[in-house]
């Protein structure tokens, strides 16, 4: 299973239930409101269930606050499209 | 061999309950009925502002005393992270106002979570040196004076409460009870009183249950020479229902033998493992010579297990 980085904007609006057209490659926890701690692990959990189980034996995704970062994590696991 | 049994176990809560659908109507923007799907709690308890540790804890210890004579305790281990003051200790201000003797050994311990766990050991190994026979265990907190009215993720989890029992040897039981502690400093940041409140940064505290717990778990198994199947009760933590689902998974555990209570009193940090055990105690849940693991996990970052047979 692998995302796009489409994909992971797709988890963060879910997670976080956010228009998607008010996300994009630039967000993070510093410009959308609801991307605290308990929406970190919200996000957490929608990439988990996207990626059957992977996200969270990740444990650098923990400090992956931005998508920009989340997209670097995947990629250096080879869990990027 | 030398074990130890929990007795005259009681609790006291904060006053005030809140319910998630009275927080919601405080704070409509924070999504509390998704909140609420991950950390499962639907009520948490906060202190009045006359509340302390310490009145939590002579709540409490007095329940547990109805039924002990106060003259047998001969040491006071009070668990806290919230006093009053910083000093004097707890414990100290526990004997003078529970008239109990003076000469006794009386200290707190500096811990969140895992400090039931670890004040059990502490007090197993004074009663296998014969310094204590009947120790007055309590654990206190008051987190929810320490969290910013506008911190989402703590105040929709953190519960104040204290919990009390009395720990006496065990000289006719023939199991050596066992104990497996861990910490992680670095991870100090990731749960931390700053500036006067309470931070949490959830991801890095699940990540560091979600690793640790199962390696703690089955290092005290293969200590104990006990097989998983022969474990009645596992008492973990009540952190939320997100950490409890997914150490259960990991470690597989049946349901009829994971315990939970988070979801009607909240996280209520170093009681919420003797609540539990209070609770099932009270409903029979538990029986004399059944083998129960606990866990404690969080600020530190620290976390504690251990096996004991309920005497």
């Amino acid at each position: 299973m692998y995302l796009s980085d489409n994909d992971v904007i797709k988890c963060v609006s879910r997670a976080l239930e956010i228009n998607i057209k008010k996300i994009n490659i630039n967000s993070s926890y510093k410009n959308i409101e609801k991307w605290d701690s308990l929406g970190h692990l919200n996000i957490l959990t929608e990439l988990d269930k996207s990626l059957k189980g992977k996200a969270f034996k990740l444990g650098a995704l923990a400090k992956a606050y931005s998508i920009k970062e989340i997209v670097k994590v995947l990629k250096s696991h080879k869990l990027l499209k | 061999m030398i074990d130890f049994k929990i007795d005259n176990l009681s609790y006291q809560l904060g006053s005030l309950k809140i319910s998630y659908n009275s927080l919601s109507k405080k704070f409509p923007s924070w999504d509390l009925k998704k909140v609420q799907q991950k950390t499962g709690i639907k009520f948490i308890y906060q202190s009045s502002e006359n509340e302390d540790v310490l009145i939590l804890a002579l709540k409490s210890a007095k329940k547990t005393l109805k039924n002990f004579n106060k003259k047998n305790i001969d040491c006071i281990v009070v668990v806290t992270q919230t006093a009053k003051n910083k000093l004097p200790s707890t414990a100290c201000l526990v004997q003078d106002k529970l008239g109990l003797n003076k000469n006794i050994i009386s200290f707190d311990i500096n811990l969140g979570c895992s400090g039931f766990v670890y004040a059990l050991g502490i007090i197993n190994s004074l009663l296998k040196n014969n310094l204590c026979t009947n120790t007055l265990l309590i654990c206190s907190d008051t987190y929810t004076k320490f969290i910013h009215k506008n911190n989402r993720t703590c105040k929709s989890v953190f519960s104040d409460g204290a919990s009390s029992c009395i720990i006496s040897k065990n000289n006719k039981s023939n199991f050596t009870p066992n104990f497996n502690f861990y910490s992680d400093g670095s991870g100090g940041k990731d749960l931390i009183e700053k500036n006067g409140f309470i931070e949490m940064n959830g991801p890095e505290v699940y990540f560091f249950t979600t690793n640790t717990v199962p390696k703690l778990f089955n290092n005290i198994l293969k200590k104990s020479k006990v097989k998983k199947e022969n474990i009645d009760h596992f008492i973990f933590h009540q952190a939320s229902k997100l950490v409890l689902d997914k150490l259960a998974n990991i470690l597989k555990i049946p349901e009829n033998k994971m315990h939970t209570n988070y979801d009607q009193i909240g996280n209520t940090t170093s009681s919420s493992i003797p609540i539990l055990l209070c609770e099932l105690e009270k409903m029979n849940k538990i029986k004399k010579n059944q083998i129960i693991i606990l866990s404690g996990f969080g600020v530190g970052l620290s976390a504690a297990t251990c096996l004991i047979k309920w005497n």
